[in-house]
Parts: structure tokens; sequence; C-alpha cells
């Protein structure tokens, strides 16, 4: 992972690559590089649609070596969605094949001419760039089958359904998976339209005849790894909740808690919620011989997926995961296992953001548009969206921009971006990280890391009824850290517990790049991250007026717990203050 | 006395049932109880095993982080869970440290009632536990309201299959229990 691939895509006479060595980057990788770069290269108030802004592709410090949990890939950019800096986050084959090829990063840059179509090719021999006008418009899956045709299956990618093409601000790049489906998603802040804008369709890796990343000192990570795979296996949620229910299992607790919204955030229980939740998936998939345990990518050990069959035994979809499962259910109204599936199923094959989608049709439902409930409604309006209707284009668009064109005040966003499957009025910790992070309303901004382990913004008491903007605060320096190293964020659980998991991933970083990291200087990488993105945003237009929720999060009470969100503005605006 | 249902000769009854846990059903207990003993005494579920893998516990909806002083009365819905993944997740988790963070429906223990009248306490299996007690609960038979026992035997319908009901041993008709006119009842199966 010595080099960056940067590609012109708008330049004269077709797109010209060059490669460059990491200058000022070395070290970086995953969402450190990405937002290192867009803060560093893209001019803040540029359009993210146009030539200016970039696309940033980047695996983790430890992807493509044989550290379990390591193939998390960022996704960088100026963001269609929010106008503000981007990382988008995904599982996969990519971060692996791509490390594994050394490259730290790809880097898409200009604009390709209007109506200009390209697939890139990437192996051990170097980078071809061809023309891609048969794969117009064609959805993910579609895609990957005529890619299956002449690659074979072997090979990864990253592509954009029609909705990329299109430019909608809601749109995801696929990345396959281990059998070779375009299952996984960098799906938020509209991340395909700016890969759409650079004309290119699909990335394809091959890693034939490359090896694994080898460390600097071998023994050390060997140990340090097989450490980290024990701390994974052992702990309760990683070695268990989640390969056998998936992170669905957390329907039932949320929505107990009163904090699971339900008919676009009106309320936060939903009837329908055990005819949803991951144990029933589980026991579906379990009976009609599809599979509830499984990873997204070579060297998971967790196994957190799953794959959803329908009654015949054929596939449908990969398992949908809690998020998807709440956006186009309990937000929807739907409480039926079989639309959810397929409802993910269209959303990754026409390369969509699944949280933004379950949102929009959120709003088109309190619209009037189709009722709360109507399972077929919704499946046809992402369908609308694949055929580019003006009615699809507005939903592709996302959940803010189908609010202000339909006429609703509750459009549940954060700088555009849909709010995940968190009601803040229940749950006022996840409001002060969807109102403050650098990305929009996003839940795993403030992933769980043990504050006192990473020592980052000091001791916070727990008995203490204060403390949720420290809290926060700390979370997401902690996930910023975390998602440089290309670690599944899902390790957290496992590391919340187990200080000795913690240090056997500090360990394997040391022994990989030879270096004497330790839990303040991983604290400290988090912060780097955070402020460049602040910063960049601040240049963007974005003030303290941007870190808030909507207004009726503050003024409509959330039933069964009848609570708003209390959170003033003096304490959202201390929260980056270090 | 709470009549008694028993679904005979339909397999898939076990797992209607089993599921159905999710949602609630109704445990026999006496007022002022805390939830410790509650779990031990009235559920038969090991004080180790609730410390070793009950890692979520909510009453009324609010999560709960000291099990010994939270007290049940009438109308209590007790909801038990493992580990959960997700920073939502480690919030709801019993004395969490990010517990600040839902500090404002945490369970505060402070309710009052009359103490030693007999109760139903609602009980609600999730994720691990349902899996581990869960099948434990459905053969010895469990309390549901009407409406959840016409959703069983619904759901019993709908798998296409002939079976036996009988209520305190008499034998019934699926159409009859639409009829039924009590508040809860027991049910169980037998093959």
């Amino acid at each position: 992972m010595d080099k960056i691939l940067r590609i012109d895509m708008g330049a004269a006479g077709g797109p010209k690559m060059k490669m460059d060595d990491l200058g000022q980057y070395a070290g970086l990788g995953g969402r450190a590089l990405t937002s290192a770069m867009i803060a560093a290269e893209v001019e803040p108030t540029a359009n993210p649609l146009g030539a200016e802004n970039k696309l940033v592709i980047a695996p983790g410090l430890l992807s493509g070596t044989v550290a379990a949990m390591s193939g998390r890939i960022s996704v960088g950019c100026k963001s269609p969605l929010t106008g503000g800096i981007k990382e988008a986050n995904s599982g996969g084959q990519a971060a692996q094949v791509l490390a594994r090829l050394g490259y730290a990063a790809i880097v898409l840059e200009g604009l390709a001419p209007e109506g200009k179509l390209y697939k890139i090719l990437i192996n051990k021999d170097g980078v071809k760039i061809e023309p891609a006008d048969e794969y117009k418009m064609l959805p993910n899956y579609d895609l990957i089958d005529k890619i299956k045709g002449v690659y074979g299956d072997k090979v990864t990618c990253m592509s954009i359904g029609p909705a990329g093409e299109m430019k909608l601000s809601a749109s995801s790049i696929a990345i396959t998976d281990m059998e070779f489906r375009p299952t996984r998603h960098a799906g938020r802040g509209g991340v395909g339209a700016v890969m759409g804008a650079k004309g290119v369709k699909v990335i394809i890796m091959d890693d034939a005849g490359v090896k694994n990343r080898e460390p600097k000192d071998p023994e050390k990570f060997r140990e340090a790894n097989k450490k980290w795979v024990e701390g994974l296996r052992s702990h309760a949620v990683t070695g268990q909740a989640l390969p056998a229910y998936g992170t669905n299992v957390l329907v039932n607790i949320i929505n107990e808690s009163g904090g699971f919204p339900t008919n676009n955030f009106k309320s936060g229980r939903f009837e329908g919620a055990s005819a949803i939740s991951g144990e029933t998936f589980a026991d579906i998939e379990t009976k009609r011989g599809g599979n509830p345990t499984h990873g997204c990518h070579r060297g998971c050990v967790i196994q957190c997926s799953g794959t959803y069959v329908d009654k015949n035994g054929k596939f449908v979809s990969k398992q949908p995961e809690y998020e998807t499962t709440w956006a186009h259910g309990a937000n929807c109204g739907i409480d039926d296992p079989d639309t959810i599936a397929m409802l993910d199923f269209l959303d990754d094959n026409y390369g969509l953001d699944t949280i933004d989608m379950g949102a929009a049709i959120g709003v088109a439902m309190e619209a009037g548009i189709i009722p709360f409930g109507d399972k077929e409604g919704a499946i046809n309006l992402i369908k609308e969206v694949g055929k580019g209707t003006y009615l699809g284009k507005i939903i592709g668009s996302g959940a803010a921009t189908a609010a202000k064109v339909f006429g609703v005040e509750r459009a549940p966003v954060v700088k555009g971006q849909a709010m995940p499957a968190y009601d803040p009025r229940a749950i006022q910790g996840i409001g002060v990280t969807y109102a403050t992070s650098t990305m929009g309303a996003d839940h795993t901004a403030g992933y769980c890391i043990a504050t006192n382990i990473l020592k980052c913004g000091g001791f916070v008491d727990p008995l203490k009824t204060e403390g949720q903007i420290e809290l926060s605060r700390n979370l997401q320096i902690a996930t910023a850290a975390i998602d440089s190293t290309g670690m599944c964020l899902f390790i957290a659980f496992a590391i919340l517990d187990q200080p000795e998991t913690f240090q056997a991933l500090v360990d394997m970083l040391n022994a990989f790049y030879g270096l004497s990291l330790d839990a303040d200087g991983v604290a400290e990488l988090g912060k780097k991250v955070l402020s460049a993105e602040r910063d960049f945003n601040k240049k963007a237009g974005f003030t303290a007026a941007h870190d808030r929720l909507p207004r009726y999060f503050y003024t409509e009470k959330l039933p069964p717990h009848d609570k708003v969100f209390e959170v003033s503005d003096k304490e959202l605006d201390s929260l980056f203050n270090w | 006395m709470i009549k008694h249902l028993i679904i005979a000769d339909i397999p898939e009854a076990a797992d209607i049932i089993y599921y159905q846990l999710q949602d609630g059903f109704y445990v026999k207990t006496l007022s002022g109880i805390g939830i410790l003993p509650f779990l031990t005494e009235y559920c038969n579920i090991p004080e180790n095993y609730i410390s070793d893998k009950i890692k979520t516990i909510f009453h009324n909806g609010n999560p709960v982080d000291d099990i010994k002083t939270v007290k049940l009365y009438k109308g209590s819905v007790v909801a038990v869970s493992g580990a959960m993944p997700g920073i939502v997740g480690a919030m709801m988790r019993i004395g969490s440290p990010y517990a600040p963070m839902r500090e404002s429906i945490t369970e505060k223990g402070n309710e009052k009632g009359s103490e030693g009248e007999e109760i139903y306490v609602k009980l609600k299996l999730f994720n691990s536990i349902l899996k581990d007690h869960g099948e434990r609960f459905t053969v010895e038979g469990v309390i549901f309201d009407k409406d959840i026992i016409h959703s069983i035997i619904s759901k019993c319908e709908t798998a296409g299959k002939k079976f036996m009901l009988t209520l305190d041993n008499e034998i019934i008709t699926s159409s009859e229990t639409e009829k039924l006119d009590d508040e809860k009842y027991l049910i169980s199966y037998t093959c």
C-alpha cells in the first residue's frame, strides 16, 4: 500500500492516470486518508457533482493483511446530499483486494464528458481504463452478471447502479461480497452520484497472483492477531448475538426502549416489531434454507450477515441490516420480512442508501402519496427510482428533498442526511451525535469504544446525569480512529468490555508498521480526522445552526415516553471544544 | 383460576408460541417484588445466568441499572436481553458507562404501590435469553391475553394442518376460541 492511483476522468483525449507516492499522506488509511485528501485537495465550496470534487477510495491501515475484520473500505468526497465532507464505509471484498494490490487509495478527479461511461480494471500488471457504454443504466446485479461472463467470479467490483448514473443524492457505491454479489454498499451521503459524475460505472479489481501484505514484525503481528480473534470470539456480542441474529437483533430492545422510530418518527414503538426482529429473520432464514450466519468479506470472524431466501429457497437479498429493517419496516409501518428483504434487494440493485430510502418513503407516506403500511406501494416507489421517473428521482434524492417537494415539515434529517433507527427524543445521547456529526445524522459516528481505555476527553463518571456531550465527543473521536484502521466497527463491542482485546488491536498496528502507538496516539488520530472534517465543513459554509435537530424534535412529544429533545444549543456547541 | 388451553397434533404450534414470547407473556407473582427475585423465584432463571448472560433489562420500557432495587407492581412489563450491539445497544446495558446518554428514560425505581398482592407481570424474552429459556416456558405452558390466543390459533390455522384444541380438558373448535371471554389463558401444546 505504497501508491496512490489518480485518474483524471476529464482529461483531454480521455481519462489519464498517474501513480503518486504517499507523500504527505504516509501513515494514513481509511477515513483518515479520505478526509485528509478531501480537506487538502477539494475546494470546500465546490459543486459536489462538478470537476473540482474528488472521489477517494481507501482501504484501512490493516486491510490486505491476515488481521481478522480488516475488510472495511472508506469512500470520501464532498457530499451531494449534505454539502459537507463525507466518508461512507463498507464491507465486502474491495478493501482486502485493493490493499493487496498495493494501493493506499484510488482518486477519481475531474469530470467525464456528458454521456461517457468507463470501467477501470486493476490487477497485478497495472491499470486499464476502457469505455463501458454497454453497461449504461444497468442495475448492479445485472452488471455483475455481465462482468462475471467476461472476467469470472474471482474478481471484486465497486459499481454504481442507475441511481448513481442519474446522480441522485441518495445513491450508493456497491461492493461485491464473497459470493460476488453486489450486497455491500458505501451507502451514505450520495457517494454513488459523485462516482456517476466522474463517469465511472465500475472498478474491477483482480488480486490473482498477489499475496497478503507482510508485517514488519511477523511474529508479534501473528501473536496479536491470535489474541484479537480470541477476544472477538469470546465476547457475548461479537461471538454470540451478532453471529446468531445479525445487527437486526436490536429491533426488540430498541422498540422496548421506546426509541424505535415508527411511521416517520411519529411514535417510538412499532406494534409489528417482533414480526421483523432479528430472532424472526434468523428463524425464517433457517427454515427456508437460507443462512443467518455469514461474513461479508474474507477474514470476518463475527459473521453478522446472512442470506435471505424466499419460500422456495431462492436468493432474495443478503440478510437486511437493522437499519434497513427499521427504515423499510417500522418507519413505513411495514411488518413483513419478505417485503423488507425485497426492498433491500431493490436498493442494492439500483444503488441506493437504504436508510435515506426508508426515510424518504416514510415522508412520502406522510404526504399521502401512499399510506403507511403499503407494502406494494413501497416496492413500487423504489422501482420508480430505478426507472428514473420524476417521482423516482425525488425519492432517490433522499428524505430531505422528498419532504421539500411533498410539502412535509417532518423530515427526519440533519445536514440533509436521514436519521438512522434511533429516535433522539427517547435516546437523547444519540441526538447529540446526530446533531454534531461532521457527516450529518449518522449512528456510526459515535460508536462504542471504552472512553476510559482511549482516555480521549478525560474520564466520564458514568453515574453523573450530565455527560452525554463528553460521551458523544469521545465516541466520535474513537470512531474516526477505528474508521482509519479498516476494522469493522462491530469490533467495538469486544473492545468496550475487554481491554486486552483493544491492546491486541494496537499491538497489531504497531507490529505491522513498526510503530509504538499507544491509546493516546489512537485518540490523537481520531481528533485529527475530526478536526480536518470540521474545518472543511466550516469553509463549506456550515455554522452552529447546522448542528441542530429539526425543530419538531424539540416540540413534538414522542410516545410512549412523551419526551422531546432537551439538550441545549449551548451544550451542542461545546462538543468540539478540545 | 386461569383456564388451560391445549393445542394438540400440530408441531408448528411450538414455534408459534415460542416466537410469541418476544411480545410478552404473563408470570404470576406478588406486587412489590424486586426484578432479581422475580426472575429467580418466579421465572426459575438461575442467579448466575442472570449475572453472566442477561445484560439488558427494561422495566416498563425504561432501561434498568439496578435490578435489586427496582420493584414490580400491577401492570409491570419486564423485558430481558443478552448483550446488544451498536452504540445504543451498549447504552441500554445494565450499568452501562454510556447510561448518561439515555438518562431521561432510565428506570429510577421510584414507583410505589401496595405489596404482597397477587399480580401478573408481563415478561418479554429476547435473543439469547429466548433461545436459552423460551422452550422451557412453552413446554410448561404460558399465559397470554386472549387476543394473543386468537392470534396463535389463527397462525396454527394458517399452517394448514388439522389440530385439536381442548379447554380445561373439553374439546373445542377453533371458532369457539373467538368467544373466549376471560382476559387471560394458559396455553400449551402437545404432539
